[in-house]
């Protein structure tokens, strides 16, 4: 949590803590933080969240509002950033965790030495429990069982599988209207989508599919003469 | 099917040197995006060394698509072409860095899409990112080889508020850093209208998937989208260098008319 400190000289006088709201400074009483000498404007600067950040903004004081010594109509606060107020000194502060998340942001890019099995997740560590079965990666292995009009089983192993009658197919489709690529299934991050080519008509679950159809467990896809159920293996 | 496109990288607001570097070709329909590291110029060598193997292998694929050797049966020639474009890379840059004193631990980032008759390739390694936009929807077509990424994939119950917090730049995985370097790819099949952008994390770390997406839906020229991506990541701090590179698909006259009278 963002803090800030209100000094006069080297005696602190108040706390106050940001919690995502906007607050104003100055010498009129309902200012949040109240700093009581005419040197201040009654309303002389605010403090505004943006994002996970604060932004101090000059109210066109009199007098004027410093950051580290320069005088500021508008800045984003950094850990340990000096605001002066006529001659009270306002010092923002940032807790650990938020300096942390700060120099993520800031650090640049660099690259870590992993050791082999901690970084290759998508390889060596199968489905964590608990998780959404719908949600999981491309990485589980899934297969098309046949429910009618075709062999008994094909397993996905391919990035993009075909379904159609042509050569290219991967999964053979006959029929007389069958095009040579009805539709595909491709494997990504997000999981296994069907899509289908626009030559034909393709349904899951009895219901037509648009333009392209993001795949469940025990999805049924028709196309042509032929049924499909799309399944995790194991 | 045809691509469209455009591409954009500024220095953003807070660093001194440009270390991204893009590459678009809408002929050979290749898209490269590629995000450097290391001191000095080391990251700027890096990207572009990236960028120009990445392309100089596939305008030699895509001149005569031949049959790649490979192991690997679950890709098309295409994909296999990609993911040794990016080995290539990957041999090119840690030579140099091998060479030469200056470049030591330099390493870049790869995004990679590239179209070949109606299938969509794409690839990469490290954090940089290739979204689709579908209609209503978009979706990131990589994983983020981060600490970050790995930590959350592993943890899925994670609570991003507890206390330990993986580094979001720190990368598992970059072209460069090793003798090898293993892609991630996948294969697709685009449809007409669909829109496809290549980013580095500085766009992503200032903006959402969502916001990015509205970004997109507002529409005009894709130079235009491509500035308003990077200007509002400018907005936002521009922490990082920002490049956005975006195509999008359209259907190609095949009618008998337009092959007897097109221009091609």
């Amino acid at each position: 949590m963002a803090q800030l400190t209100l000094q006069f000289k080297d005696l602190a006088l108040k706390e106050f803590e940001l919690t995502g709201q906007s607050i104003t400074m100055g010498r009129e009483p309902d200012n949040d933080i109240v700093v009581e000498n005419l040197l201040v404007s009654g309303y002389h600067a605010r403090i505004d969240p943006a994002g996970r950040e604060y932004i101090l903004t000059d109210l066109q004081s009199k007098n004027g509002t410093f950051v580290n010594g320069e005088r500021v109509t508008s800045t984003k606060l950094k850990d340990g950033d000096q605001i002066l107020v006529g001659k009270h000194t306002i010092v923002f502060t940032l807790s650990p965790e938020e300096i942390q998340e700060d120099q993520k942001l800031t650090e640049p890019t660099m690259f870590i030495e992993v050791a082999q099995g901690v970084s290759e997740t998508e390889a060596q560590d199968p489905t964590p429990s608990g998780l959404d079965s719908t949600a999981i990666s491309a990485e589980r292995p899934a297969v098309l069982s046949f429910l009618s009009g075709g062999g008994d089983e094909y397993e996905i192993k391919k990035k993009l599988v075909k379904l159609g009658k042509g050569e290219e197919a991967d999964v053979h489709i006959g029929g007389l209207f069958t095009p040579k690529v009805a539709a595909t299934i491709s494997r990504r991050p997000t999981g296994y989508h069907l899509t289908p080519t626009g030559r034909a008509k393709v349904k899951v679950n009895d219901a037509q599919v648009g333009s392209s159809h993001r795949l469940r467990e025990f999805d049924t896809i028709e196309v042509g003469p032929v049924k499909l159920q799309f399944y995790y293996k194991g | 099917m045809k691509t469209f496109s455009a591409g954009r990288t500024d220095v953003g607001r807070k660093r001194e040197n440009n270390e991204d570097s893009f590459h678009t070709d809408d002929q050979v329909s290749l898209y490269i995006v590629a995000d450097g590291m290391g001191g000095h110029r080391a990251g700027e060598v890096a990207s572009s060394t990236v960028v120009s193997s990445v392309k100089d292998y596939m305008e030699a694929f895509h001149t005569s698509p031949v049959a790649q050797e490979t192991d690997e049966s679950n890709m098309s020639p295409a994909a296999t072409a990609v993911c040794h474009s990016i080995e290539l890379a990957n041999r090119v840059v840690y030579q140099l860095s091998q060479d030469q004193g200056s470049y030591k631990g330099m390493g870049s980032t790869a995004a990679v899409a590239y179209l070949h008759g109606d299938t969509l390739v794409t690839a990469n390694v490290g954090d940089s990112r290739i979204y689709l936009v579908r209609e209503d929807s978009i979706e990131q077509l990589t994983q983020d080889h981060t600490l970050f990424a790995e930590h959350i994939r592993k943890n899925p119950n994670w609570d991003p508020n507890s206390a330990s917090i993986p580094m979001k730049h720190i990368l598992v995985r970059a072209v460069g850093i090793h003798e090898a370097v293993e892609a991630d790819v996948y294969e697709m099949q685009p449809l007409p209208g669909d829109l496809v952008i290549l980013c580095s994390d500085g766009l992503t770390d200032m903006l959402s998937d969502d916001e990015i997406h509205q970004a997109v839906l507002e529409g005009g020229e894709l130079e235009a989208v491509c500035s308003r991506l990077v200007d509002m990541a400018n907005e936002r701090g521009g922490l990082d260098n920002v490049t956005a590179v975006v195509f999008f698909f359209q259907k190609e006259e095949k009618g008998l008319l337009h092959k007897l009278f097109g221009s091609k």
